[in-house]
Formats: structure tokens, sequence, C-alpha cells
């Protein structure tokens, strides 16, 4: 009975997380530091926890639960977001000081649903972790200290998270009464018989709905813009990394179960890859505030990602999973200079970064290197990011989306460059102070800057463990 | 014997249809939700007949975590709603328009 | 046909009409009115196709306390029938789209699957059966959704709580 439960300790690790929160939130008088240093402690923890638990094997709870190198990886990428989130957290200025417990509370949960999202091989489990998690991150949107931009995203975020989440729940109907069982290793077995019925295709189709508006794939899209600017910095920063990683996650192990074999289902994620890339890019352009960009950059990474996963192949598979990586650190990047900028909180735009070569030499030299990455731009993680995935894709020989992706990338660089322009070139209209930047905030941005330019360069040991994971799926 | 699978799935789909048109047609917060409502009663119905269809109780059971989804879902919602509303004084969407591409 | 297979069209029938007439009244009232019939409809179909456990939630939990919520709701606001507006060409356009794809779609589906013509047999789970696989086999999401009511609870404590924080301090002790 005991080895059974030590499959299940980075969860029990975030429970107890929760539990801790949930009883700070109980507390009558608000002291954020004592939140803070908490949430940091354990969160920094959490990262140990679930790299020391990487190489464990092993099913749980009658098969619904797989604990393999996939999941196990996607469980340290996920911790790792959470902690760099926390470390954001120093002045969390956009939320009001006695809810701070309840905002890493509600962290916390969605941490723990999405790791578990990452280990179900089934498909209610599946169903009830994923809402779990978008219910935290419904009440995260509007917990920012208003000005009536945080009640408008969260409404907002709801109804169509609330409306994908039906049509997936719809998929799941015609699945299941397509196979008639809900455990992925039996649909694996049942559905690519079945795969050239619509009924099955459609199912599959409708499920991957409810994935494709956690990573904002293009019919589902609209979302991200509003809530990436309505919410605060820090939550916006966990929407845009963890959240993003976990469905990546979970739409390689539910593409996987098609077996490569329809057609159609191709054709279908060709098409919306290509619609997420144009439009994203497209809009990205005319972006005044900075989160606004960054969401629209989103919406055309999760293009990107989709290349990697169509290709349905273990390399496909294993380059999606170093970009989601690639992804994590370069938008946390990005996100950490937009956090220390707007230290008041407030929405940061582009304008404002003006001069920030001189106010704060190191955050510009970070916000260009994260930037350039997901422009895609070597020696950055992005690039080679962007290359393992295109070249996925050429080996399946999708000449053509390649050729269209690669345009993408090309507009795309166009607003990248506007930004590093505002940071490097613009000077502001009257003279800022220096940005205070604190010792420890110096020690993160020098190891995500490391990181992206080390694993840009030499990316094969990630690689190598990426490889491992893809196999799990096959 | 009761009837075919077919009609079971068509009867839901077509639920399931008005349930989106509800959600996207009516301007008006409360009746978006009622829509997302009708739209996973359709869902369930259609498990409980493939639960039927071949015997397996699974699908029932997916039904009752519907019941459970569907009554955090109005909470949050409706909890929502009723702050959106005793700020802005509205039910309309077209109202919550700060946030415009 | 036999007296189940009647009784399934009547239900569908009136299911379907309720439904309709719900999305479409002005009066968000009638709606749920108009709901909870369809609702109830709901539940005997429930119990049509052997799920007597789910039927009965299905009247407690949806008819009941989801749609006696939405009263509540409704009533506190004071929403006004004449605040509804109607909707607009531009508004009824993606709707009417949306919702002829998916009937086209749906009917590919229905008439294409080999499957479909099953006749389903009547069967009935007895809730001592359905307890049991629920919580032998289905523990862990058990504990999750009991964990997402606990978020959703927090949540809507905490919606509720910051609107009396701003809406004047007289009422900040009852907070």
């Amino acid at each position: 009975m005991m080895n059974v439960w030590t499959l299940f300790i980075p969860e029990l690790y975030c429970l107890l997380m929760a539990v801790v929160f949930f009883g700070l939130a109980m507390s009558a008088r608000p002291n954020p530091r004592r939140d803070y240093f908490a949430a940091l402690f354990m969160a920094g923890v959490g990262v140990v926890v679930a790299l020391a638990c990487v190489r464990l094997e092993g099913t749980l709870f009658f098969e619904a639960y797989r604990v393999d190198l996939f999941s196990q990886v996607f469980k340290v990428m996920l911790a790792m977001g959470f902690f760099l989130v926390v470390c954001l957290c120093t002045e969390l200025n956009g939320i009001e000081e006695r809810h701070h417990p309840e905002f890493y509370l509600f962290l916390t949960t969605c941490t723990l649903a999405m790791m578990m999202l990452v280990s179900s091989v089934e498909l209610l489990t599946i169903y009830v972790a994923l809402e779990l998690s978008s219910y935290s991150l419904y009440i995260l949107v509007p917990l920012r200290r208003g000005h009536g931009v945080d009640v408008e995203a969260g409404i907002k975020y709801l109804m169509v998270g609330a409306c994908a989440s039906a049509v997936m729940l719809f998929g799941l109907s015609y699945v299941f009464g397509v196979t008639h069982t809900t455990y992925l290793v039996e649909i694996i077995h049942v559905l690519p018989g079945v795969i050239g019925t619509p009924a099955a295709i459609v199912g599959l189709l409708l499920v991957l709905c409810g994935f494709f508006f956690k990573l904002a794939v293009f019919p589902f899209h609209f979302w991200a813009p509003d809530v990436y600017q309505g919410a605060a910095n820090q939550v916006t920063a966990y929407i845009a990394t963890a959240s993003k990683v976990a469905a990546v996650a979970i739409i390689m192990r539910v593409v996987a179960l098609s077996g490569g074999s329809s057609k159609y289902l191709v054709d279908m994620l060709v098409t919306l890859s290509i619609a997420s890339m144009t439009l994203g890019n497209l809009v990205a352009i005319v972006q005044k505030d900075m989160k606004r960009l960054l969401a629209y950059s989103s919406i055309s990474h999760a293009g990107y990602v989709l290349i990697g996963i169509l290709s349905m192949s273990a390399t496909g598979y294993a380059s999606a999973i170093f970009y989601a990586l690639a992804y994590l650190v370069m938008n946390l990047c990005c996100f950490l200079v937009v956090v220390k900028v707007s230290h008041d909180g407030s929405d940061l735009k582009i304008a404002q970064l003006a001069g920030l070569h001189r106010r704060a030499p190191l955050l510009a030299m970070a916000l260009m290197l994260a930037v350039f990455g997901l422009a895609g731009i070597p020696p950055t993680i992005g690039f080679t990011g962007k290359f393992l995935v295109f070249a996925a894709a050429m080996e399946k020989g999708y000449v053509a989306l390649v050729i269209i992706a690669m345009i993408n990338a090309t507009i795309s660089l166009y607003y990248y460059i506007l930004v590093v322009k505002a940071a490097y070139l613009m000077e502001p209209d009257e003279e800022l102070p220096r940005l205070p930047v604190s010792i420890p905030t110096k020690v993160l941005t020098v190891a995500l800057v490391t990181a992206m330019v080390v694993f840009g360069v030499a990316p094969s040991y990630l690689l190598e463990v990426a490889r491992a994971a893809a196999r799990m799926l096959m | 014997m009761i009837v075919p699978y077919s009609h079971i799935l068509m009867f839901a789909g077509i639920l399931f249809a008005m349930g989106i048109f509800c959600a996207v047609a009516r301007r008006n917060l409360i009746m978006m939700l009622i829509g997302v409502e009708i739209m996973l009663n359709a869902a369930g119905l259609a498990f409980v007949a493939a639960a039927l269809r071949w015997q397996q109780l699974e699908g029932q059971v997916f039904v009752l975590f519907i019941f459970a989804i569907a009554a955090a879902e109005v909470s949050v919602g409706l909890a929502l709603i009723v702050y959106a509303y005793r700020r802005t004084g509205s039910l309309d969407p077209e109202t919550y328009n700060i946030l415009r591409w | 046909m036999t007296v189940y297979g009647a009784v399934f069209y009547i239900l569908a029938g009136v299911i379907l009409i309720a439904t309709g007439l719900a999305i479409t009244r002005r009066n968000l009232v009638h709606s749920i009115v108009y709901l909870v019939i369809s609702f109830f409809g709901s539940a005997m179909l429930y119990y049509l196709f052997g799920a007597p456990l789910l039927a009965a939630l299905e009247i407690i939990i949806y008819a009941g306390a989801i749609m006696v919520l939405f009263l509540f709701i409704i009533m506190m606001l004071r929403v006004e029938p004449s605040a509804l507006r109607k909707p607009t060409l531009r508004q009824w356009l993606p709707a009417g789209v949306l919702g002829l794809i998916y009937v086209a779609v749906a009917i590919l589906v229905v008439t294409t699957d080999p499957g479909s013509q099953t006749i389903l047999e009547t069967a009935l789970a007895r809730p001592r059966v359905f307890g049991r696989f629920l919580f032998q086999r289905y523990w862990l999401s058990v504990e999750i959704v009991s964990f997402l009511l606990l978020i959703a609870l927090v949540g809507a404590l905490y919606l509720g709580k910051a609107f009396v924080k701003e809406g004047g301090d007289q009422k900040e002790d009852q907070s």
C-alpha cells in the first residue's frame, strides 16, 4: 500500500499546500509578507518534490491514473511554472492584501488540478480535473483590485469556458457512445477501427474543443486578449504559462488516441493551426497594450505547438513537449519584466517601456532575449523549439504548412521588434527614475536568461528527456 | 425495448443546439448561463443513452458528475453576475465593452 | 412501437417544446418555469433509461436547487422584462449558422453510424449497485469534484464579500 501512495506524492504535496493556504485565508489579520514567504518556500519545495518523483512509474485508482515519464515531466514543468509565478508576487499590488491567501489558494488548486490532468488516463477523471483547474482560474481573474475591467474579463472567461466545457462534454458522450469505455488505454484500441465514422471523428473534435479553449487555439481564442488584460499581472502570467503547458499535454494525449490514421483529424488540425498563427500574428501588430500583445502572440504560438502535435509521430510529440517548455521559460521572462516595470499592478502599455535600457538594463536585456526567443531567433531556446517542430512536420511531408508557419514567424518578428525598439531606442517624454531591482529579482532574471540561452545552444539533454517522455504516448 | 439509439442522439443533439442558440443569441447574462445548463442537460441525456446501449454504468456515473459541476457553475456564475450587476447595473453583455480589440 | 417507445417520443416532444419556449421568452421568470418542465421531462427520460437515482437527482438538483437559485437571483436583481431587447440580425446570425451546422453534422453522424440503429433494451441500475460502482471505481473523481465544490464555495463567498466591502462601510461588520 505504501508504494502506491509514493506515486501520488507531488499531488499530495500540492494538496497540503492548498490546506495551508486555506488555513491562512481564515486568519483575521492580513499579512502579505507571511503569505508570500510561505508560498515561496512551499512552491520551491514543490519543484524539488516534483523533480524527485520524475522517475516513478505505475498506475493508480483502477488504472484511471497513470504515473509515467510523460506525466512526471509535465508535473515538473507545472511545479516550476507555479514557483516562478510565485516569485513574481513580491509586490502583489494588483490584488487586495486581505485576499492574498485566497490568491495563493486558487493558484495551488489550479496547479494540483493540472497535475492530475496530465496524469489522468480516464475520460471522467480528465473532465473533472479540467473543470477544477478552470474554476480556480475563473475566480482568480475577477480577484483583481477593481476598476471594472476585471469583472468584464471574468464574465467573458466564465461564459466562454462554460460553453467550451459543455461542448467538450457532448463530444465525450459521442466518444463513449462509440467506444463503450472511458479508459484511454481501451479507447486507443477501439477508436482507430471506427475513426472513419463521423460519430467518432466529430466526438473527438468536440472533445478537443474543450482543450483548445485552454490553449486559446483559433475558434476559441477570443477570451485570451480580454482575460490577459483584465486579470492581475501575476494571474495573467500563470494563465499564459502553466495552464498552456497542461493544455498541450492533454491535447497530445487525446490526439494520440486517434492512432494517427485519420486524415480528417489531421486536416482539421492543420486548418486550426494555420488560422491561429495567422490571426494571432496579424492582430498582434496593432496592439498597444503589452499584455494584449502577449495574448495574441500566445494564440499564434498555440498554432506552432499544434504543428508538432499534428505530426503524430514520436519526434512530433517530443518537439511539442520541448516547445512547451521553451514557451514556459520565454513567456515567464516576458512577464517578469511586465510585473517589475508596472510595479503598481496596472496594465503596461508598450510605450511605457520607453527608456527601459537606462532605467533597468538587466530587465531590458532579459526582455530583448525573451522577445527574440518568442520570435524564434537563434541562439535562444525559442529558435530551437521552432526548428524541432518544423523538422518534425517536414519529416511527415507537410511542406506547405511549414512554409506558412515560417512566413508567420517572419511577420511576428515585426511586432516583437517594436517591443525591443520601445525598450532600447525610444526615450520617455519625461525623465523617469531608475527602476529598483532587488537582488533576488536579479538572480531570477539571470537564471531565466541563462536557461534560455544555454538550452537554446545545447538542447540535447532536454531533447532526450522529451523523446523518452513522448515514447510513453505511442 | 425502447427506441433506436440514433433517435435519442438526435433528440439530445437538437436540445444541445437549442442550448448553443440560447448561449450565443440571447443578449442577457442569465440567459447565457441557462443556455449552458441546457447544453449540459443534453450531454447528460446522451450519456445515459450510451450507458443503456452498452449496458455499462460509466455513462450514468458521468451524469452524476455533470450535476455536481453544473451546480458549481451556477453558483460561481451567478455570484459573478450579481457582482457585475451591482457594479454596472446591467445584465446586457453589450454594455461590457471596455475591453475591445 | 412499444409503450416505452411511445413514452419516449411524447417526452422528447414535451422537452423540446418546453425548451424552445424557454429560450425564446422575454420574461426570465417564464423561461425558468418552462425550463423546470423541461427538466422534469428529462428526469422521466432518465427513469425510462434505467437510471432512477439520476432521475431523482435531476429533480432535486436541476429542477429544484439550480432553478430556484436562478429565480432567486432574477427576483433579487429585479430584472424587468422590458429591459430585455430583441436580438438583432447580427446576433441571430452566428447563432443560427452555428445551429444549422450543428444539426447538419448531427444528421450525418446519426445516419452513417452503423451501431446507431441498435434498438435499446430496457435496463435498470439500482442505486445500491450504482453507488458501490461510483465509490469504488471513481473514488478519485469524487474527491476532485468535492474539491471543486469547495473552490466554488470559496469563490462565491469571495465575490459576495468583495461587493459588501466596496458597497459601504456600515456593512463592514456583517462581512
